[in-house]
Order: C-alpha cells, then sequence, then structure tokens
C-alpha cells in the first residue's frame, strides 16, 4: 500500500511502498538466514585436518622423492602440519615455476587447482578428500639443468673487503652456506655449532654467532620477498664489499635464469623510504665474457633476468655490488635451464 | 523524540543484563589468552594496588616521591584509574580473600565488569530513546559483537573507555535538560580521562551537540537566553562545560599521583607520547601500512566486516528510522527540541566521533577495531530500533515488548553463535560478507592482535615438550608467559628463551600476523622445517604456528672450497684471491 506518494517523486514512491509492504519486510529475516546459510557454506569449504591428512597420506604413498607438492590457497595453512618430507613448496599456483620439477602434487580447495597454474602442464590424477582435491601434475616446459641453491658447497664464493680492497675466499662451510671471516679455529667454530640449544642460549648474549658475520656470507635461506617465501642464496653486498660466486662446473644449458629480489621488510609497502636500500648490482660472465648486467632496483618483488647461452658448458662467475653502505638483503636463486628430455629427467 | 523516563524495572532490568554479561565473561575468560599490553598492566595494576593499599598501612610512607614513582612509574603513559581496578581486584579479590582462584581473572573482573556496565546503559539508551523491547535488543545486539566480546575480557582500557564515553554521553544527553546532570557528566568525564587518552575527543563532540541546541534555540527565539526564570540551552551548556572543565580536570589530577610532582612536563610527557605515538603496522587489503598517510576507509570497511551480518542489518535498519526522525526534529520548530533537546545530535555525534578520529588519514595506526568501539553502543542501539521497525513492518502492526525481543534474539541468535565460538580468538572474526576468515585471510584482512593466541597452543606444548624444553615466545611477552605460569595453564619446568631466539630455541609459538612474518621463517631457517607441528587454525588459516626443532644442532661438514679446474689450490689463489692462511686453508679465516 502506497501512503506518501503526494508527488515527492518516483524515488519517494518506491520507498514508500517498500517500507510499507510486509514483503519487503520479509527480506530481513530472509537475509539473516541467508548469512547464517553462507556462513556454514564457507566453513564446508575448509578441509578439515583429517582431510589433509588422508590427502597428504595419499600423496605420499604415490609420490617419488623428487617429486614437489604445491597447495592452494597459501593462506590455507592448517594443512602445513602434514606436509613435513613431501618436498612441499610456498609458491602461488599462477606464478609458480615448475622446471625443477618432473612431477608436482597440488592440493587445492576453495576453488582453487592445478587448472591456475599457468606454467604448461599436464594434469594426470585427481582424487578428493572431503573439500580437498588431490591432483598429480606432469610438468611440461624447460627444466632445470644446473641449479647454484643446490650446488652451493661446489662453489667458489669471496667477498672484497674494504680495507685494502683485499679479496678473500670465503672459506668456511656452516652447514647453509660460505662465511668469509672466523672469530674462531675452523674446528671450534664446527663445535660451537653443533653445540646443543641450552649452551647456544647460554651464551647467546656474548657469543650469539659462534664468532660468524651474522650478515656477510652466502648461504642457502629462505627469505620473504614479494609475500611469499622464497627459497634463494643470500648474498647481501655492502659498499666495497663486492660479493664474486664462481661456478666452475656449471652445466651447459639453453638459457640462464637469474631469479632475484630484496627481502620484503627492506623495501616493502610504505616502509619509511630512509629504511629502504639502495640498487644493488649483477653481472654475470662465462669465461669473461658478460652474459647479464644490471642494476637491481630495491622494489618489492621477485623479479627475473634471463639469457640465452651457447651450447658449451663453462665456469659461471657472479658478481653483486652495491655502492651503498646500508644493508642489501638481496637473495638471488641462479638456475641453467634447459629442454626437458622426458619423465624423471633432471640434475 | 522524547526520552522515555526510566523506572524501577529498567534498571533491574539493566543491573540484569550487567550480571548476566559479567557471568559470561567470567565463565570464558580461562580461554582468553593474554596479550601484550594486558601483560604490562597486570604488573603496572599490582604496583598501583600497593600505594593504595599503603594508604591503610600507616607505617608505609604513601606521598613521597618515591613511594609515588614506585607505584606508578611504570607504564606512566597511561592514566592509573584501570590499573588500580585491576591490581586491587587482584591483591584483595585473589591474594587477601581468596574468593577468585584464578589470578588472572582477578585482575580482569573490572573489564567485565565495565561492560557488563556498557550494555546496562546500552539498554538504558535505548530504552530512553525508543522503548524497553528496543533497549533489550539492542543489548544482547552489542552483547553478541564478536570482537568486543573478545576484547571484554582483558584487563585493558579499550572496553573500560567505552564504558566511560557512553556514560559521559548518557549523563550529557540529560545534562542537556538538567543541572543535575551537568555536574554527573563533569565527573563522568573525569573518569574518562582517568581511563584512556581517547577520552579527549568527547568533551568537543559534547560541545557540537550542546552548541546545536543553543544555536536551535537562538535561531527559533531570537534569543540565547531564556527570559526570566526560565533556562535555556546556553544555561545547560554553560553548567555542563564548567563541570567538564573542572570536576573532569580535578578527577583526571587527583586520581593519578603520579602528575602530583613535575606536573606540566609529565602532562606534556603523556600528550606527546600519545600524539607521536608509533604506527603499528597493519596488513590492510593487501598492504603492509606503516606510515600514514593510512586509508580512511579503513574503520569503516573493518566494522562492516567485523560485525554480524543481522547486527549489521538491524542497525542500518535503526539508522535509517533515526535519519528521518533527525530530519523530522530540524524541521520542526523548538517546541521539539523544549523537553529532551537534540537527542537525534547526540546520537549521530557520539556513533560517528570515535570512527572518523581512526578514519583521520595521519591518526597513528592502531590496527584493531578496539579503538572505535565507544561507537558500538549506539550501533547496538541502532539495532535495537530496527528490530522494532522491522517487525512492525513485516506484521503490519506494534505487538508486545515480549515479541519484539524473541524475534531480536532469533534474527541475532546466529551472531551470538559466532560470539561464542570466537571468544577465545575473537580478532580472527570475520562475517559471511567476505567469506568469514578464510576469506578475510585471502583479502589480506588482519586476523591477530599482540600475541593474545599463545593460550590455544599451550595443551599442545604441555604435551609434547621434553622436560626444560626452551620455548621462543615470539610475539608474546615474558610477563604472559609468567602469568600462564601462575595460572597452571603452562607447564613449571618450561623455559622462555627471550624475544628474537628461533635459534637458540627448541620450541617456537608463532602469532601469524603479516608484519612478522618474517620471524616465521627466523624459525624455518633455525629448525629446517617450514612445518609446524601443531597450532591455532580457524577456517584453515593460521593463527598460531607451534614448531619443534627436528632435531639437535649437528656439526657441520668440513668442506673446501673448489678452485678453479686443474689449478693448484696455493698458487692459483695467489693471483686472484688471497688464499685463508696455510693453517687454515680450505677452513675460512680468522678475524683478528
Amino acid at each position: 500500500m502506497i501512503t506518501r506518494a503526494r508527488g515527492d517523486g518516483a524515488a519517494s514512491v518506491i520507498v514508500s511502498a517498500a517500507v510499507n509492504s510486509r514483503v519487503y519486510w520479509l527480506a530481513l529475516p530472509l537475509l539473516v538466514a541467508l548469512a547464517f546459510v553462507m556462513g556454514h557454506v564457507q566453513s564446508a569449504r575448509v578441509a578439515t585436518r583429517d582431510d589433509w591428512a588422508r590427502a597428504t597420506d595419499a600423496v605420499r604413498s604415490q609420490r617419488t622423492p623428487t617429486d614437489a607438492l604445491l597447495w592452494a590457497p597459501l593462506s590455507q595453512g592448517e594443512g602445513r602440519l602434514y606436509f613435513d618430507g613431501l618436498n612441499a613448496q610456498h609458491a602461488e599456483l599462477p606464478t609458480a615455476d615448475l622446471a625443477r620439477w618432473d612431477t608436482l602434487w597440488v592440493l587445492g580447495s576453495h576453488g582453487r587447482g592445478a587448472a591456475d597454474l599457468v606454467w604448461p602442464h599436464r594434469i594426470v590424477e585427481t582424487q578428493t578428500f572431503g573439500p580437498l582435491t588431490v591432483e598429480k601434475v606432469r610438468v611440461e616446459g624447460e627444466r632445470v639443468v644446473g641449479d647454484l641453491l643446490t650446488d652451493l658447497e661446489r662453489v667458489r664464493v669471496s667477498r672484497a673487503f674494504a680495507v685494502g680492497g683485499e679479496v678473500r675466499v670465503c672459506g668456511f662451510w656452516s652447514g647453509r652456506g660460505w662465511h668469509c671471516a672466523l672469530r674462531d679455529s675452523p674446528e671450534r667454530t664446527r663445535e660451537c655449532l653443533a653445540a646443543p640449544t641450552g649452551q647456544r642460549l647460554a651464551r647467546r648474549d656474548k657469543d650469539p654467532e659462534c664468532g660468524l658475520d651474522p650478515l656477510l656470507h652466502v648461504s642457502r635461506d629462505v627469505r620473504l620477498i614479494g609475500d611469499v617465501p622464497r627459497r634463494c642464496l643470500w648474498v647481501h653486498p655492502v659498499a666495497n664489499a663486492r660479493v664474486t660466486l664462481e661456478w666452475f662446473d656449471a652445466p651447459a644449458g639453453s638459457a640462464l635464469q637469474l631469479d632475484y629480489g630484496f627481502s620484503d621488510p627492506m623495501v616493502a609497502d610504505n616502509y619509511k623510504r630512509d629504511r629502504k636500500v639502495r640498487a644493488a648490482h649483477i653481472r654475470v660472465t662465462r669465461t669473461g665474457r658478460a652474459l647479464l648486467d644490471f642494476e637491481v632496483t630495491p622494489v618489492k618483488g621477485w623479479r627475473s633476468e634471463r639469457v640465452d647461452l651457447p651450447p658449451e658448458a663453462g665456469p659461471l662467475t657472479i658478481e653483486v655490488s652495491s655502492d651503498d653502505p646500508r644493508d642489501a638483503h638481496l637473495c638471488i636463486d641462479p638456475t641453467l635451464r634447459g629442454p626437458r628430455q622426458g619423465e624423471g629427467s633432471g640434475p | 523524540m522524547t526520552l522515555h523516563p526510566l523506572d524501577r524495572r529498567d534498571w533491574a532490568l539493566a543491573a540484569l543484563l550487567a550480571l548476566l554479561t559479567c557471568g559470561l565473561l567470567m565463565s570464558t575468560s580461562a580461554d582468553v589468552g593474554i596479550p601484550r599490553d594486558e601483560s604490562f598492566y597486570l604488573y603496572a595494576g599490582d604496583r598501583a594496588a600497593d600505594w593504595w593499599l599503603g594508604l591503610f598501612d600507616p607505617s608505609t610512607p604513601s606521598f613521597t616521591r618515591k613511594a609515588v614513582e614506585a607505584g606508578f612509574g611504570y607504564n606512566h603513559e597511561h592514566p592509573v584509574l584501570m590499573k588500580s581496578l585491576f591490581g586491587l581486584s587482584h591483591r584483595i579479590l585473589h591474594d587477601q580473600l581468596g574468593w577468585i582462584s584464578s589470578p588472572l581473572l582477578s585482575y580482569r573482573l573490572p573489564s567485565m565488569v565495565m561492560w557488563g556496565l556498557t550494555i546496562a546503559l546500552t539498554y538504558l539508551i535505548g530504552r530512553a530513546l525508543q522503548s524497553r523491547a528496543a533497549g533489550v535488543v539492542g543489548a544482547l545486539a552489542l552483547l553478541c559483537l564478536p570482537r568486543a566480546y573478545f576484547h571484554a575480557h582483558f584487563a585493558c582500557f579499550d572496553v573500560p573507555v567505552t564504558f566511560t564515553w557512553v556514560l559521559t554521553a548518557f549523563c550529557a544527553l540529560r545534562a542537556l535538560r538538567s543541572r543535575r546532570w551537568a555536574v554527573a557528566s563533569g565527573v563522568a568525564l573525569g573518569l574518562g580521562f582517568a581511563t584512556k587518552l581517547n577520552t579527549f575527543f568527547l568533551p568537543f563532540a559534547l560541545f557540537f551537540v550542546f552548541a546545536y541546541d543553543a544555536w536551535r534555540y537562538r535561531r527559533e527565539t531570537g534569543a540565547w537566553r531564556a527570559a526570566g526564570e526560565a533556562r535555556g540551552p546556553l544555561t545547560y551548556m554553560a553548567w555542563t562545560a564548567g563541570s567538564m572543565l573542572l570536576l573532569g580536570a580535578v578527577v583526571f589530577f587527583a586520581h593519578w599521583p603520579w602528575l602530583w610532582w613535575d606536573t606540566v612536563a609529565r602532562l606534556r610527557e603523556y600528550i606527546a607520547f600519545h600524539a607521536r605515538h608509533v604506527h603499528y603496522p597493519v596488513d590492510y587489503l593487501g598492504t603492509l601500512w606503516y606510515d600514514p598517510p593510512f586509508p580512511m576507509h579503513f574503520p569503516f570497511v573493518m566494522t562492516l566486516t567485523t560485525v554480524p551480518v543481522a547486527t549489521l542489518l538491524l542497525g542500518g535498519i535503526g539508522l535509517w528510522v533515526l535519519v528521518g526522525r533527525t530530519v523530522a526534529r530540524h524541521k520542526g520548530g523548538v517546541d521539539a527540541l523544549r523537553s529532551t533537546g537534540p537527542v537525534e545530535v547526540w546520537f549521530w555525534v557520539n556513533l560517528a566521533v570515535p570512527i572518523l578520529v581512526i578514519a583521520a588519514p595521519h591518526t597513528p595506526i592502531f590496527g584493531g577495531i578496539k579503538h572505535w568501539l565507544p561507537s558500538m553502543p549506539f550501533f547496538a542501539v541502532a539495532a535495537g530500533l530496527g528490530a522494532e521497525r522491522a517487525l512492525h513492518g513485516l506484521l503490519g502492526r506494534t505487538v508486545a515488548p515480549a515479541w519484539t525481543v524473541l524475534a531480536g534474539a532469533v534474527l541475532l541468535l546466529p551472531a551470538g553463535v559466532a560470539t561464542a565460538r570466537y571468544a577465545p580468538m575473537g580478532e580472527a572474526y570475520y562475517n559471511e560478507l567476505v567469506g568469514g576468515p578464510a576469506g578475510a585471510a585471502e583479502l589480506r584482512l588482519p586476523r591477530n592482535f599482540w600475541g593474545y593466541i599463545t593460550q590455544g597452543g599451550l595443551d599442545a606444548l604441555n604435551a609434547r615438550a621434553e622436560p626444560n624444553a626452551l620455548a621462543f615466545w615470539h610475539d608474546a611477552t615474558r610477563g604472559s608467559f609468567d602469568a600462564y605460569k601462575a595460572e597452571g595453564a603452562l607447564r613449571k619446568d618450561i623455559k622462555y628463551t627471550g624475544d628474537w631466539t628461533a635459534a637458540h630455541s627448541d620450541w617456537g609459538l608463532y602469532h601469524d600476523q603479516r608484519d612478522k612474518h618474517w620471524e616465521e621463517l627466523d624459525l624455518w631457517r633455525a629448525y629446517g622445517t617450514d612445518w609446524p607441528v601443531d597450532g591455532v587454525f580457524v577456517d584453515g588459516v593460521q593463527l598460531l604456528g607451534l614448531y619443534h626443532r627436528p632435531s639437535a644442532p649437528t656439526m657441520p661438514a668440513s668442506l673446501t672450497p673448489p678452485w678453479p679446474p686443474g689449478r693448484a689450490t696455493d698458487g692459483g689463489a695467489a693471483e686472484a684471491v688471497s688464499a685463508p692462511p696455510a693453517a687454515e686453508q680450505g677452513q675460512g679465516e680468522q678475524r683478528e
């Protein structure tokens, strides 16, 4: 029934009609009920711990040691309780670089799954566990044939030191990477690193790092870059302390890809300008010939440079430098790429 | 709008609602963890309480600078009304009388009482503005706000300052036409000042209401003052302003002995601390915000996504009803204002100001919805009005109040269920409009807050940790660690390793916050695994990750760095680089 339509215009008529119609008011309980149902539907899309346990058991029973696992959305973190030993990787499906693997397992919920992968692939098997889908994926496209991350033990690292311009080989292996300067003898440093946690804690104030420099080393690391944890090599160039990595037995490959980025907290979002790092410089050569030579601008994100290579193998040298004394939390991930030979191939 | 008089039944009903609220909060307190700031206030509370109790001990020299600084020097960036109540409740109800066995609950009781009183005041305002039924539904709507209910547990200031805000506003509403209430509003404002700094915005907001009242009177009558013996709005404004200035200042100064020495310098320090408050990083819609200018829509979007849908709908209807009344009142003559003053303007100001303060782009980011909590009782009142209007629209007639209350309670039932479910983790609550906590995580909306979620991981840690385990407590404080032990919630033998000690611990409790994500990576690096062994998850989203070092540290291999193929280790090195000393060749360098 319309009671207030006295030439106030169409809007007024509509509002009055709505206000005075019981049907419109019925929308209120219906909307509340709808929200209630939506809440239950939203909860039903979430995998339980039991779903994750069954799904990961299924993967565990079928996987080979070189298979990898991705899950989506990444925010569904409860499944991580079951990922130990499954070579699970932190990567968004659309941007995931799959060149390191031949077979991939994708655990998806909330409408996510292997179909979100942009990298060339073929889904060979799908299973469901509650709201969770488990997809076995055969990876296609190019393959990593040389991986500096896994080859770090076989790389010579050296660092130029500011005083006198001396270049030193980083000759101490800490278990994760090469260090250039020790306070104690290598044996004593190794013993310190192997000490029980309680002993390390007791001397934390005086000796938190067993005499190793916490920053000036080249190590396997995981850093938050572009909002995603990245496995990479921590290089941390600072002013006048160029870091050189010599990869003598780098295999032949058709291309060199160098992924890199600064740790998010150093450059992220609207962090105060004066805390931002300055640019770093990366130069890659093979037998004296420059392959890549570029500035790493301090912006948030995980970026990539790529260059095609001649077919011959040969040592690769990567030099990373900076002209700024502030922290340069740079992490790199150099790989050599080649055509995928067939199932199970790779380094 | 006339203000309905409150009778004995209203006060009884308000008291009942307050008791119900306190009882509920006390029943769920043990599930709610201790955030960082609460752990500081527990310590400060005991110091303050000892000073107050010392007043009854003739042998204690309380009024010396040393005694006052011992009582109030710690955490002097906040006034001491609530800290004193937390400490007194603990010292008396737990330590001396033993009436409350849980020390944590005894600290928290004053906050819970304040929230109970806020619920009661919400009822009284709804009752005064509309009806008993609207008041009850409004009170239920406020009680069933998951995030507010969560915050109401803490021995912190956000809920108490919500109470003092609403109390002062309630007194000021009456003071629009009463000199006695004008005096009361000055005392109430002083209590607000003594609770938390955001009260300082309130007198300016209320001044606007009184000024509008006086301006309307002047516009309608042509005079600022009423003729003869009659009192006009300007009189009540003067009384209220005088009371607030005088009594507000007196209560504030009198309650805080720390201000009794170096008053100007300390006041300056107090104000400067908050004016230049550090910006807490907040993850909001995909950006980790560290510095201003901040998005102005933050408090609006967060309100829309963290208030249950039924409450939003009822509140929206109520606001629409109030818009209509405001317009009608504004168009009406001065007679419309004569008995009560501009009630609707009063309502809008109190609803809007707490949110607008946080929405200002250069207000320091505080991150949580708790900072505009004083708005929510007013929104809940609107929900009460909305319920009554909706039922009238639905049935086409006015029904008995009991039916309105029943209908409102049914509509708010999902909100009540959510409030119960999220009591221990209220900061993770998001409504269905964004897909709940899982949808909010995908939108990158914040879900954690200052280390409160530790509580959820304690059972797993107690069950799994080896004797004398070394635990990295991450965002939770040493104070909370000690409080959990005192509470019996944490095994006595588990040890606290300190801040930033991931590498020196065997157990890590990572509190999931985007700005602290890099600290989770510290744990991965230190323990050699990315995967937690247990944790607290809501709709699959991590709130707390419990990590364990899978094996003891091992001796790193003794490796020799490679040299160019075909070149002698020493000779080759001499050309290009300084090789390590002979004794250390291949083993690294010794630093001088």
